[in-house]
């Protein structure tokens, strides 16, 4: 039997994608301040930060596996899990405001998901639908504003996603930037010049200010391409191999392990876990 | 002294039928600092991307000695370091140290070189702390000197420099000319900063319609007022004699 790992590991790196190309777009305050924003808690110092990459890719995929697969009652393991999140949180110093609008923006499709299963007639399991999802979205959150997005293909990478696809993901978070500074100059080109509101016409220039773009783009991606050919590519992508994992890496992979293990089978040592780790 | 850059009678017409080189001849010895000046669409960057054979054109070009039409390309484009005048066209790999190791893994050179090479390359450019960093975070200047370094890396024996000074800052654009003159490599420049030309190369071409209109000392060729303004250029100020 094959157990569903890639498909989970699949889906939940390219929401890391689909996540980074969202809150480029959204985050965009200004022409050049979104380029501030983008992974502005990213470079940070902490407990969190430190960790390989590698290590927490392996801790994600476990802690969105458990969320997945253990049965959500009681209703204290949820309560663990947001537990274990908000402290990973605590630890990585990055204010809960920043995460908490991350999250927002993810919501939505949350709440895409939530309709679907109501539609379709399971509204008995509405809540531990939710629940998952939304523990899972946390933790990828939680993980992409506390990992540099170089360092996250890194890890991706060596744990054996295609080449190609990590490619993909390389090429869209470099140039993503270039691309919209480019857009943000057609739009004020156009904004410059098109007085007055007549509509028809001015969704004509549109179609065609989208296709100099479409255009620009192009162009640019040939002279990438020469850039490289210069460079000596030959069509296969060679980068400088990973770090060796340390034991430290492994000896806090195998903590956090433990912690997901044990709120998956010993729920009441959970619960005294937490009574003792609040003071009174 | 032997030839670094050998060009006979190099001919290219784009696929639209534009004729951007027109049998341009000139060779240039090895150490040699050359700007290459002329007005936009003289065929000044199409000639660079000649030169480590990126374009089939006609004519011949031999790069110490080598044929870049030969089978060994990687050595051709080991040898001539092409850097683009949009360093955002250069640096596409996630960091800094990626982009500079993209060449010389491309050699096929082991990690251990590869890894000194990149730090050698990024301090030679004066950016020694930046390896980690992603290209976006650097400012313009910045990102135009880890550009250099890119071809650094290879151990290139020319340098085809595309508009190295265009869009800096003066302090960038000084930063940037005064790590140029310390290089030893045999640098061709194509520029539309005479001052710069003035400053760092003792020759000078003048390219215009896909042929050299003039090859000669720089001042002599810079300060010809009737050379300067029938091909879009102009005699620098500091020409001028104020």
């Amino acid at each position: 039997m094959t157990f569903p790992w890639l498909t989970i590991g699949a889906a939940v790196l390219l929401a890391l994608g689909l996540l980074y190309l969202l809150r480029a777009v959204t985050e965009q305050v200004s022409p050049l301040g979104h380029l501030a924003l983008l992974d502005r808690y990213a470079a940070g110092d902490s407990l969190l930060h430190r960790r390989d990459p590698r290590a927490k890719c392996v801790g994600l995929l476990a802690f969105v596996a458990s969320v997945v697969l253990v049965p959500t009652e009681p209703l204290l393991r949820p309560a663990l899990y947001t537990g274990l999140l908000l402290s990973l949180l605590f630890l990585s110093r990055v204010p809960l405001r920043f995460v908490l609008r991350q999250f927002l923006l993810l919501v939505p499709f949350l709440a895409i998901v939530a309709v679907g299963v109501w539609a379709g007639g399971r509204s008995e399991q509405l809540l531990e639908v939710s629940l998952r999802g939304g523990l899972s979205l946390a933790a990828v959150v939680l993980l992409t504003v506390t990992t540099p997005f170089p360092d996250l293909l890194y890890a991706l990478r060596s744990l054996g996603l295609p080449k190609l696809l990590v490619n993909v993901l390389a090429f869209m978070a470099r140039y993503l930037r270039v691309l919209l500074t480019e857009g943000e100059r057609l739009a004020q080109a156009y904004q410059a010049r098109a007085v007055g509101p007549r509509r028809l016409a001015q969704a004509a220039t549109l179609g065609r200010v989208v296709g100099v773009f479409f255009l620009r783009t192009y162009e640019r991606a040939e002279r990438i391409y020469l850039a490289m050919l210069a460079r000596g590519f030959e069509g296969e992508f060679r980068t400088l191999s990973p770090p060796r994992w340390t034991a430290r890496e492994v000896a806090y992979l195998l903590a956090f392990l433990a912690v997901l293990a044990g709120i998956a089978v010993l729920p009441n040592l959970g619960l005294c876990l937490m009574q003792l780790s609040s003071p009174t | 002294m032997s030839d670094a850059i050998v060009l006979t009678n190099l001919s290219y017409t784009y696929p639209d039928g534009t004729e951007a080189l027109r049998g341009v001849s000139f060779r240039v010895e090895e150490g040699e600092r050359v700007a290459l000046v002329g007005p936009n669409g003289a065929g000044k960057s199409t000639l660079l991307l000649h030169l480590n054979g990126l374009l089939p054109g006609g004519g011949a070009v031999r790069i110490l000695g080598r044929s870049t039409g030969d089978r060994d390309r990687r050595e051709i484009r080991r040898l001539v370091g092409l850097v683009f005048q949009d360093p955002d066209d250069q640096l596409f790999m996630p960091t800094v140290r990626d982009d500079v190791a993209f060449g010389p893994l491309n050699l096929g050179w082991p990690e251990e070189k590869v890894r000194e090479q990149v730090a050698q390359a990024l301090a030679q450019v004066g950016l020694p702390e930046v390896a980690d960093r992603a290209p976006y975070h650097l400012s313009f200047g910045e990102r135009k000197r880890v550009a250099l370094a890119t071809v650094l890396a290879m151990e290139p024996k020319v340098l085809a420099l595309d508009e190295p000074t265009a869009n800096l800052d003066p302090r960038a654009r000084r930063q940037l000319l005064t790590l140029l003159a310390t290089l030893p490599q045999t640098q061709l420049l194509a520029t539309h900063d005479l001052e710069a030309a003035r400053e760092l190369c003792p020759r000078t071409i003048v390219l215009d319609q896909g042929q050299v209109i003039a090859d000669g000392p720089t001042d002599e060729l810079l300060a010809n007022p009737t050379l300067m303004e029938a091909h879009g250029l102009e005699v620098p100020l500091s020409l001028r004699g104020f």
